[in-house]
């Protein structure tokens, strides 16, 4: 019997995580993702990526 | 002017309207109004005849494929917008609802046809709860799709997720609507799925499919990362 586990990352208290693509405070990772593929950045800075985001998308 | 002589004057514009001669009463003044109603209808005096001469064009009877930023603005409303035919055979859709204020998109949309990659089809639809059926294939991409959409509730998804998706901004979405995206991911592209609070999805989606079902589907999809805003 093989009982696969995968791995769940939380963020600490007012921090995101991220790949640099995707974001999120939980990430239950995909079995061919690796956590050393995530790091922490702050909510205000994921708030300014997000502000930066959208006004691409509508310039676009 | 006397009450006889009002009503006696309504009677000849119901006779004039109708073109007829025949005696109305009126305690019939009621079903005239409608028969006067139904005549200009029929005449092309609004309507349905506006309603279909308008979608006719603008959809081109079915057969128009670029949408882009074609129900863009806070003008689209409810009342607005009505669309008769489906939508398919769509190649450009980008920003296709952009801010619009529309509640139900009322009709599926079928995506598989796209010619090039498309951006912020329903970002900014700050009233958006319903979106009927959305047909995709693998290779569409998902970006600012569902962006600041806060009342999205429903959304029926068919055909393959092969691409990551971002719907995190939609808190309200239904069980029904959760289990229309995880059982619509591809099974092998390794991708990112990113929902609202873990608390949320889990809650919403255990409580109308039982204990366990949350954790029950994802694992279906281990070549999916789930990540919860």
């Amino acid at each position: 019997m093989k009982i696969e586990t995968r791995t769940v990352l939380k963020a600490d208290e007012g921090m995101i995580l991220t790949d640099g693509e995707t974001y999120g405070r939980t990430i239950l990772l995909g079995t061919d993702r690796k956590a050393e593929e995530f790091y922490e950045i702050t909510d205000e800075e994921y708030n300014t990526i997000l502000a930066t985001m959208t006004a691409e998308a509508e310039e676009s | 002017m006397t009450l006889t002589e009002f009503l006696s004057n309504l009677a000849n514009a119901f006779r004039t309207y109708l073109d007829t001669t025949d005696k109305i009463n009126a305690q019939n003044f009621t079903d005239k109004v409608g028969e006067v109603f139904e005549k200009g209808k029929a005449q092309g005096g609004g309507g349905d005849d506006y309603y279909n001469a308008f979608w006719d064009v603008f959809l081109q009877n079915g057969n128009r494929y670029n949408f882009n930023y074609s129900f863009a603005g806070y003008g689209w409303t409810d009342v607005s917008y009505n669309p008769k035919y489906p939508f398919k055979g769509i190649k450009y859709a980008n920003s296709m609802f952009l801010t619009s204020s529309i509640t139900d998109t009322k009709q599926p949309l079928d995506f598989t046809t796209l010619s090039s990659q498309v951006g912020s089809v329903f970002q900014g639809c700050s009233k958006l709860r319903t979106i009927r059926t959305v047909t995709v294939s693998e290779t569409i991409t998902f970006i600012n799709w569902f962006s600041n959409c806060p009342e999205l509730e429903n959304i029926e998804f068919a055909g393959t997720i092969g691409q990551n998706l971002d719907i995190h901004w939609s808190v309200l979405l239904t069980a029904k609507s959760y289990h229309s995206i995880m059982t619509h991911l591809s099974k092998t592209a390794s991708i990112t799925v990113t929902l609202p609070a873990e608390s949320i999805v889990r809650n919403v989606y255990d409580t109308k499919f039982g204990s366990g079902a949350w954790d029950a589907i994802t694992a279906q999809y281990p070549n999916v990362t789930i990540s919860y805003m």
